[in-house]
């Protein structure tokens, strides 16, 4: 699925920017740079962008390899079915039976929600402890569709009542 | 010979309620040590662990959770031997559990406090409305109280009611869109809807900026707008209170005269320390408060201490409504339906009250999407369709007080002081289960006003983190731990500032009122040293 140029180029990048920031210095070793670049393909695919962030990609697969060592495995699973589908677009994802396959499925579930709810794991409600790991938040892209509309919480964008007034898009929401 | 103490006044934890009655003691010239478990933490940092949070719908994250001073999500924490899982979202910090609350500042009805009178179950108060009402007042000046001057609280579409003696310190805030939709939909089938008053400055007051709506208030405000009790721990250190951090209270030392002479103080380190005062005040919440007491083996004459566990169980409905009504521009709720507030019914059944959540939607709404298969596209469109169209009701029941419903000093774990944890039994009675039908009848006819789709059916009973009965008060010293005063029956010098010493519960949330008898306890306190 990925190029060898790609390939080179995905991990030279990645190795240079780790090298800069101790903050990632868990990042992916260079022998895994393949699943990073992978990952990163998988990724553009299941959230319909263009570019992404290369500090979220390597913080969502850090944090699902580690919820679970059969995640790069299961990843590499996903891009076949989709190569071998001839999938070239998110939307024809809706309702196909990749999404439905209970394996590749939870696969692709797992990676759209590292990007659009910001952490990976399932929440435990009332327990100081799950599964969870965080993976960014002003980033996470669920926030996207509303925020001309709703903030970001802990962020404000307005001042003292503005909520009495609907957002200026009402008449077409 | 002058008996020497370390204070005049020793409050045991630095919560709304503590540090309110610490406040009050300090400006009178008393001196005063508050003793609080955990530590002192800046509004920025617990902001930036929210943020940094993989668990941001689970309110104690960004806090602190020490082997010594565990917040109650810890697994260790509560044990639970009945068939609820009772676990409210207690904090221990400077200010603690305030820290993330949502800021709603109710007075208890004159009928609350008559239950058993006029309803012929639960208990009585010992005191009516009307001693309260000062200290209600001072409690709405103290916390920065917006509210509605005009509204009938009791529900009945009335005069202004309960009475009160001055406005509310501050106008309440203009109402949200949701709130408006939702209102003009729902109440011309009969449905009271009433502005809630909260600790949200509207306007900038005693340090605090007005709110602006950043949609955080639970678990943290991140400009301090909403009210929080570290704001009073800070006004009594800087009228002259000692507040110590990383003290746990382990024990009260009784004296041969029936007063309390010390409390044992022990810090993470293990050290150990023996403070004494004039008086003491126990704040450390309704569990905490009778854990100690208990331990202790002090103000349980009447074998009361730790039974009588009341919270506001609770159900929830989120359905989307057929029309965009834009939750999450504002604060987190603001107001609810108060038809079942007070009246005959509540011989037979709880009274109850439905307020309507304002926040910010995205993650359920997404959660519920991804878990679907949805993707693409569409799951955009549909995060943006649901997000505008979602209407989340929150239900509390009034609960009635049974010896039965414990907290108990755990016999099988202890934190890393070696002090006892606890254990939890608490069932859900009949009084309660009577009123879910008619709740059940309220969400079906919601929907229908909405032209609704429901999304989540949340009728299990739910934790709504107010504590109260555990240390009950009473006019009788044989069935309560306290009197009208929150003073021991068995300690003339030993205090409890803690919504635990509530005897009936209403259906509103009890730290108002707490504080309120926390600031008349210490003016008792002031006149007796």
């Amino acid at each position: 699925m990925l190029s060898r140029r790609q390939l080179l180029k995905s991990g030279a990048y990645l190795t240079g920017f780790a090298a800069l920031n101790p903050v990632l210095s868990w990042a992916v070793p260079p022998s895994q740079s393949s699943d990073t670049s992978a990952f990163y393909q998988l990724s553009l695919m299941l959230t319909g962008r263009k570019q992404l962030s290369q500090v979220i990609t390597q913080r969502a697969l850090h944090c699902l390899s580690e919820e679970d060592s059969q995640f790069p495995t299961q990843m590499q699973q996903l891009s076949r079915a989709i190569t071998a589908a001839g999938i070239t677009q998110t939307d024809e994802l809706n309702g196909h039976q990749i999404m439905l396959d209970a394996a590749t499925g939870a696969t692709a579930r797992k990676i759209v929600s590292a990007w659009y709810l910001g952490f990976t794991g399932t929440p435990v409600s009332l327990r100081a402890v799950d599964n969870t790991r965080f993976v960014t938040y002003t980033d996470a892209m669920m926030y996207t569709p509303t925020l001309d509309a709703t903030v970001i919480p802990t962020f404000s964008r307005g001042h003292t009542n503005y909520w009495t007034q609907p957002p200026a898009t009402i008449k077409n929401d | 010979m002058t008996k020497q103490y370390d204070a005049d006044v020793i409050v045991i934890g630095s919560g709304a309620l503590g540090s309110n009655a610490a406040h009050t003691l300090a400006l009178k010239g008393r001196s005063v040590i508050i003793l609080e478990a955990g530590e002192r933490i800046p509004r920025w940092k617990i902001v930036e662990n929210f943020r940094n949070s993989s668990k941001k719908a689970n309110y104690n994250s960004p806090y602190p959770n020490q082997p010594w001073a565990h917040h109650s999500y810890d697994e260790q924490y509560i044990e639970n031997t009945g068939s609820f899982d009772f676990r409210p979202g207690m904090l221990k910090l400077v200010g603690g559990t305030t820290w993330h609350w949502a800021a709603a500042c109710w007075r208890y009805l004159p009928n609350d406090m008559k239950l058993k009178t006029l309803y012929g179950v639960g208990r009585d108060w010992p005191m009516e409305y009307s001693e309260l009402e000062p200290f209600y007042q001072r409690a709405e000046e103290a916390l920065g109280v917006c509210g509605s001057d005009t509204d009938d609280q009791s529900g009945q579409a009335g005069q202004p009611f309960p009475p009160r003696s001055k406005p509310y310190p501050m106008e309440p805030e203009g109402e949200t869109y949701l709130f408006q939709r939702v209102k003009s939909r729902i109440s011309p089938a009969g449905y009271h809807f009433i502005h809630e008053p909260n600790g949200r400055a509207t306007r900038p007051y005693d340090g605090r900026p007005a709110c602006s709506g950043n949609n955080n208030c639970m678990p943290v405000c991140p400009i301090g707008s909403m009210y929080s009790g570290d704001k009073h721990a800070q006004h009594a250190e800087d009228a002259g209170a000692k507040l110590l951090t990383d003290s746990t209270a382990w024990k009260l030392e009784k004296g041969h005269d029936g007063k309390i002479v010390a409390v044992h103080v022990r810090s993470s380190t293990g050290e150990d320390t023996r403070l004494t005062a004039k008086y003491f005040i126990v704040a450390a919440h309704g569990l905490e408060t009778a854990k100690l007491l208990l331990i202790s083996d002090v103000a349980n004459s009447s074998d009361q201490v730790g039974r009588n566990l009341m919270d506001h169980t609770g159900m929830g409905l989120q359905f989307l409504a057929d029309e965009p009504v834009w939750p999450g521009r504002g604060a987190v709720q603001q107001g609810g339906i108060f038809n079942y507030r007070d009246g005959d019914f509540r011989k037979k059944h709880s009274a109850i009250k439905h307020a309507m959540s304002n926040n910010v939607p995205n993650m359920t709404v997404a959660q519920r999407l991804i878990a679907k298969g949805v993707i693409g596209s569409e799951l955009d469109k549909q995060i943006r369709h649901q997000a505008a169209r979602w209407v989340d009701i929150s239900t509390v029941f009034e609960i009635l007080p049974h010896a039965t419903n414990t907290v108990r000093p755990s016999t099988t774990r202890k934190d890393a002081l070696g002090i006892p944890m606890l254990t939890v039994h608490y069932e859900v009675d009949d009084y309660v289960k009577a009123a879910k039908g008619v709740v059940d009848a309220d969400y079906k006819k919601f929907v229908s006003l909405m032209g609704g789709t429901v999304i989540e059916d949340n009728t299990g009973w739910q934790n709504r983190d107010h504590l109260m009965g555990t240390v009950i008060m009473g006019d009788n010293q044989k069935d309560s731990v306290v009197n009208h005063e929150c003073r021991t029956w068995d300690h003339s010098n030993l205090f409890l500032a803690t919504t635990g010493v509530i005897p009936a519960s209403g259906v509103i949330n009890p730290t108002l009122t707490g504080v309120a008898l926390s600031i008349r306890a210490a003016e008792i306190i002031d006149k007796e040293i």
